[in-house]
């Protein structure tokens, strides 16, 4: 009974931290039809936030706001910078975004090196709750990563600013027609994916080695959470990593990791025989 | 074709000439770049003329390295017959993951992922199975080339390595030269097209998948003899993203470019990294981000196009009057042929569709529609805009499927099947917006819609360029005078051209029912009244039954045998242009009034 409690707590943490990682992914693809290849990067940033803001004396709590922060500017940047000049063309996002991750990850090596770094606990122990000793940091994590998802698809879902931008994944010329400023939209989209990724990487920071490197471990599985949450549905997210994070969770139990990990690509590769999709391009 | 083998020997001959002039550590970089140069071309196979982005192309290439090096391990004399078993295991690995993958018509974007996740995940896999793989650092210590009991030298297996690297590009070379090479193009760019001629795309696509698996596989292989080592990072993030910026930089959708890229990149890279390795990482990564945004198309095709020649200057297609008898549309012949296939006494329907309902979601488009076509006629179906003229011609094509109702052409059952099906069939179509493959030429436009509806890919490599065309086609190029733009890129052609080389298309295949919708949108009105006289010929002469979609009611009266209207998805009348107009009821719906 312990024992699968400990799986149950396991399992809800690797889904939470799916899910915070997947979100901005989620975002950035239903929003704007952009695959951004270099979002495990943003998180490897977020995570080297917390590393200088621990060098610096600031409190690990107050580098989840400074990650974000410097994400979503960061992010602007790069919308303004490159995505304004591809978008709308999926497949050229993915590999704009190829060659940027290199660039990120490269920038990051070249100011912090190579080596490992890492940021101490700042809740160290565990809490025995449910008859199981769980670390507490994991129980804070949880906490924060979902409020983090909800509040920002909830945003998105329900305020007039999502409204807008909802409106113009709908239709952009129509929306762009009726007076909408899209350019905002898109920048504001993109800032908050990264943001959202800045977090989740100065959530993480704390339970792992932070090194440049680091960005490419996420990308994985979040694109295994965002293909089986489906594409274009926000809520997506919370359906693709829930699932995801069953599987690998069960599997893990039996056997390790790496089989998780085929095992939430074999679920992926079902769902796209499940699910109809049209053939690109040509409409009469 | 023989461009491409003379090219190849010349390269084969210059790798040989360089790696005696420098010797060693010279020519085994360039073995080693020769090598990354395959692999290379296999992505641009798979991806610059198909179209399919796979970011997975180091899995057929580097489980035919592992499955190479345990093998030439354990049996150094089977060295060479392994370099075909290779070929062979990239290619089972490409063809698994094409059905696996390629059959639900995922978009390219989905494609990307799974199969970069895909990757990633063989090498943590690879990493994990110490056993089998030898973990982190791999399998090191295999053995060289060898034959006869006795291994090659080093120099030597570097020659042989970069000979048979380019012999296998130069095999890609010489196929893309052959009419497949302009189908993959074709499916490429225009899909929907593609299927609506009689080409299986998903099959084709898988094919082209497994192909460009066999030469990864090949590459691996000689790879794995080149460095005598292979570990987990074959399959990693960096050689991914390294192999696509090769086939970028050098240009999509030719054999050369990613070659040159393939071979500059590397070269670069081992001269710069030594003084400059981060750096150079650096420089990598925005010349990945500059080439997408600035140059798209890669430099060959830039260069080219600077040089003043045409980006795409490909073997031109004859194309030939059909012979006289063979002429699937002369009216004997079709009735002949029909009967055939229908063994009941009386000649078939050309078409029926019985009480066809299509809706999505909530929204009605066709509310069980009952149309039939007794005999070859000219059709016109009209109606007000949402009708569901369209969709009713996308049912009798294949295009979209019914959710209730039947549709039987000529006399076959054909409720449920694909577009390619009843292209087979001979049900020819041309779309609203003009629909032509555009970066291919008028010429090869035209003999790509005659190879349709036989086709398959092992025949599209031997048929020769040479193709007969049904006289109806060519009457249509001549009385347009597309005739003297054979060789001009369909894309660049006008509008109104663009409408008329369709419909050439669209007789060019084995043509026995004709689906045009809006044929003469964006014509003026004289333009219109002479496509009206010659579709009327067309019709008339080769006693082709037609169906028109049109709005143009001078355009219908000059053309339409018999009329149909429907509206709000219900066939409202049908009878002659003369019945129609008169219909109490058409007129209620025309002139807005609620009847």
């Amino acid at each position: 009974m312990d024992a699968l409690t400990l799986e149950l707590l396991n399992g809800l943490s690797l889904f939470a931290t799916l899910a915070i990682v997947a979100l901005g992914l989620g975002i950035v693809f239903g929003l704007m039809g952009i695959i951004n290849l270099a979002h495990g990067e943003f998180v490897m940033i977020g995570a080297y936030v917390a590393y200088v803001a621990h060098a610096g004396g600031l409190s690990h709590w107050l580098s989840l706001p400074l990650a974000a922060v410097v994400l979503f500017v960061l992010g602007a940047c790069i919308e303004v910078g490159l995505i304004r000049r591809i978008h709308r063309r999926p497949e050229v996002t993915i590999l704009a975004t190829f060659g940027l991750s290199i660039c990120l990850r490269q920038a990051v090596e070249l100011i912090f090196t190579k080596d490992f770094r890492g940021v101490p606990n700042p809740v160290p122990g565990a809490t025995r709750a449910f008859g199981v000793l769980f670390p507490t940091y994991r129980y804070v994590l949880i906490g924060i990563a979902v409020v983090v998802v909800v509040v920002t698809l909830l945003a998105f879902t329900r305020s007039r600013f999502g409204l807008t931008v909802r409106a113009i994944v709908a239709d952009r010329d129509l929306a762009d027609a009726s007076g909408v400023r899209t350019g905002i939209a898109n920048f504001c989209a993109f800032g908050i994916g990264a943001a959202t990724a800045g977090i989740a990487g100065a959530l993480v920071a704390p339970l792992g080695a932070i090194e440049p490197q680091a960005g490419l471990a996420y990308l994985p599985g979040a694109f295994l959470v965002v293909i089986v949450g489906g594409f274009h549905r926000l809520w997506g997210v919370i359906a693709g990593a829930l699932v995801v994070a069953a599987v690998q969770t069960g599997v893990i139990h039996f056997y390790d990791a790496v089989w998780a990990q085929i095992a939430a690509l074999v679920l992926a590769v079902l769902m796209l025989q499940l699910r109809r999709v049209p053939v690109e391009g040509a409409t009469t | 074709m023989r461009r491409a083998l003379a090219a190849g020997a010349a390269c084969a001959l210059a790798a040989t000439v360089f790696s005696g002039a420098f010797g060693g550590y010279r020519s085994g970089q360039l073995s080693l770049f020769l090598v990354f140069a395959a692999l290379a071309v296999s992505l641009d196979f798979v991806w610059g003329y198909t179209g399919i982005l796979s970011l997975g192309q180091l899995l057929p290439f580097g489980i035919a390295a592992y499955t190479s090096a345990k093998i030439v391990s354990a049996a150094p004399s089977l060295g060479v017959p392994m370099l075909v078993a290779a070929a062979a295991v990239g290619a089972g690995v490409a063809a698994a993951l094409g059905v696996a993958m390629l059959r639900r018509r995922p978009s390219a974007v989905v494609v990307g992922l799974l199969t970069l996740v895909l990757s990633l995940t063989l090498e943590q896999l690879a990493e994990q199975w110490r056993d089998v793989t030898g973990g982190f650092n791999g399998l090191t210590g295999v053995p060289r080339l060898g034959a006869f009991g006795a291994q090659l030298s080093d120099a030597a297996q570097d020659v042989v390595v970069s000979v048979l690297a380019i012999a296998a590009i130069t095999a890609v070379g010489a196929l893309v030269t052959r009419p497949i090479g302009a189908v993959l193009i074709g499916i490429r760019s225009n899909e929907r097209r593609m299927e609506a001629l009689g080409y299986k795309t998903v099959q084709i696509k898988i094919w082209a998948f497994t192909v460009g698996g066999a030469l990864a596989g090949f590459a691996g292989a000689l790879y794995v003899h080149r460095t005598s080592f292979v570990s987990p990072q074959i399959f990693g993030f960096s050689l991914a993203t390294s192999m696509v910026l090769w086939t970028l930089v050098g240009g999509r959708g030719t054999i050369v470019g990613p070659v040159i890229g393939a071979m500059s990149i590397n070269f670069a890279s081992a001269t710069l990294a030594d003084v400059w390795l981060q750096y150079w990482t650096l420089a990598t990564g925005l010349i990945f981000v500059a080439v997408v945004v600035v140059m798209p198309h890669g430099l060959v095709p830039s260069a080219q196009r600077l040089a003043g020649r045409p980006a795409r200057r490909r073997q031109q297609p004859t194309l030939r009057p059909a012979a006289t008898g063979v002429d699937a549309l002369s009216g004997a012949n079709a009735v002949d042929m029909v009967g055939d296939r229908a063994p009941s006494a009386a000649a078939p329907a050309i078409f029926e569709a019985h009480d066809v309902h299509k809706s999505f979601g909530f929204f009605r488009l066709l509310g069980g529609v009952t149309l039939t076509m007794e005999s070859a006629e000219l059709r016109c179906l009209i109606g007000p805009n949402g009708a569901g003229k369209s969709t009713l011609l996308d049912i009798l094509s294949g295009q979209q499927g019914c959710q209730s109702g039947r549709v039987l052409v000529l006399g076959t059952e054909h409720t449920g099947r694909h577009a390619w099906e009843f292209a087979r069939h001979g049900v020819s179509r041309k779309f609203q917006s003009p629909q032509l493959i555009d970066d291919l030429s008028v010429a090869t436009n035209v003999a790509i819609a005659a190879w349709g509806t036989r086709s398959s890919p092992w025949r599209l490599i031997r048929r020769p360029w040479d193709t007969s065309v049904p006289q109806p086609a060519l009457e249509i190029l001549e009385r347009t005078q597309l005739d003297r733009r054979l060789d001009m890129r369909a894309g660049d052609l006008s509008h109104g051209d663009k409408q008329w080389l369709e419909i050439a298309m669209a007789v060019a295949g084995d043509c026995r029912l004709l689906l045009l919708d809006e044929p003469t949108a964006g014509m003026t009105v004289a333009e219109s009244l002479e496509a009206a006289a010659l579709l009327r010929e067309i019709h008339r002469s080769h006693r082709l039954p037609i169906v028109i979609v049109e709005h143009d009611m001078a355009f219908i009266r000059a053309v339409a045998d018999r009329v149909t209207v429907l509206a709000r998805g219900e066939v409202l009348a049908d009878g002659t242009v003369a019945e129609v107009e008169n219909d109490p009821d058409v007129q209620a719906i025309y002139a807005g009034v609620d009847s």
